[in-house]
């Protein structure tokens, strides 16, 4: 009794020191059903999912500008050639985040934004940010993009950016300095 | 007695695809990941943490320390033309950076401040001046097993058990708060910011 009691705390250590190390994104609503979540730079979409076979669609929340929705699909995976966060100032610490990279095409043209593989059919866009229920609660979710000192920082939010924790995050390690906007 | 054709000057070193690819290997324009480039206080203090943190048994792998002003000047400029933040006429020269950034005609500038801006996978507007750029930051991957035995600047031996066992990783993981303590003994420190930078660390934080 005692020693499975033993390995029951290894394992829930071992997992929750697991996520602390390696976890590049993060989830604070456990309990919600979230898709599958990536940021994209342009052609080339970040995600820690592997194996996501050609053809996959993506839900698409553009971020360079006034939010707007898209859509894009995988063709296959990314190379450092057509891939910006496998450059060579980059990819050492892009590719350390456990991060897989896929090539995508869309019909509309962005340079940062978030992508969700889902199906959302119910995304509206309000004083130019968008909200849409991507976990099915109910609730619509919102979005956002922010500088670091030399990354960008994705999230998604229950509600308001930056006034509860999100529910989820991602990093784009850009390997120059840019102006942080982050708080 | 010149002829009309030939007093129509010959712009040379036009910015786009060609430029980037001539220049971005050159001294001049590269980043550098020596500890030998930054500024001789800050250098001083990151090889006195440096040799702490080896002698501890800490794993260290430096990703950059100095970047180029010049590189950050050209890719700054770049993207503000590109999104047509500035026109091509009114980017400030520098001295050390032989680039025509005004081809004549608006469209054309555009274009080939664009050609910049994608063989150089700027994704967000680049800073013209940082920390890095001074000489006071460095990013490094420190990591370690087991409990780390460190000395401080003072000499005195600090025993670091909790987690994580590592100096920062990603944006939302600022490392071991103990070991940034340490390294602030050193003049080295890491930002307290929500959203971070992993591997950065600096003279003053930023």
């Amino acid at each position: 009794m005692k020693s499975r009691l033993g390995f029951v705390s290894f394992l829930f250590i071992a997992i929750v020191a697991g996520g602390y190390f390696f976890a590049p994104t993060f989830f604070a609503n456990a309990g919600a059903k979230l898709p599958v979540i990536g940021w994209l730079d342009s052609n080339c979409f970040a995600v820690t999912k592997k194996g996501l076979s050609n053809g996959t669609e993506l839900f698409v929340v553009t971020l360079d500008g006034p939010q707007a929705v898209a859509s894009a699909t995988i063709t296959g995976p990314a190379n450092e050639k057509s891939c910006g966060p496998l450059a060579d100032d980059r990819r050492e610490h892009n590719a350390s985040q456990g991060l897989s990279f896929y090539e995508i095409k869309s019909s509309t043209a962005f340079a940062t934004a978030i992508g969700i593989v889902a199906k959302v059919a119910n995304a509206k866009v309000k004083n130019e940010h968008v909200l849409a229920d991507i976990d099915g609660d109910g609730k619509p979710e919102q979005f956002s993009m922010c500088a670091t000192s030399e990354g960008l920082s994705f999230d998604v939010w229950p509600s308001e950016p930056f006034k509860q924790k999100p529910i989820w995050s991602g990093y784009y390690y850009l390997g120059y300095d840019v102006e942080r906007t982050c708080p | 007695m010149a002829t009309p054709a030939a007093k129509i000057a010959i712009k040379k070193n036009l910015s786009g695809q060609n430029w980037w690819t001539a220049n971005q290997g050159k001294p001049a324009f590269s980043n550098s990941t020596s500890i030998d480039k930054l500024d001789a206080t800050f250098q001083a203090n990151i090889k006195a943490f440096k040799k702490a943190l080896e002698d501890a048994g800490a794993s260290i792998q430096i990703s950059t320390t100095r970047r180029s002003e010049n590189r950050a000047y050209v890719m700054h400029w770049a993207w503000k033309v590109a999104k047509g933040l500035v026109t091509a006429d009114k980017v400030p020269a520098k001295t050390g950076v032989d680039i025509t950034w005004d081809h004549g005609n608006a469209v054309a500038s555009k274009k080939g401040a664009q050609e910049i801006v994608t063989a150089a996978r700027i994704a967000y507007q680049p800073s013209l001046t940082s920390n890095h750029i001074k000489g006071k930051a460095i990013d490094w991957t420190i990591t370690w097993t087991g409990d780390l035995k460190i000395k401080n600047k003072l000499g005195k031996e600090v025993v670091i058990k909790s987690m994580p066992k590592h100096g920062g990783q990603g944006q939302s993981h600022n490392g071991n708060t103990e070991l940034h303590a340490v390294g602030k003994t050193y003049g080295v420190v890491k930002a307290k910011f929500t959203k971070i930078d992993g591997p950065h660390w600096s003279v003053d934080g930023k």
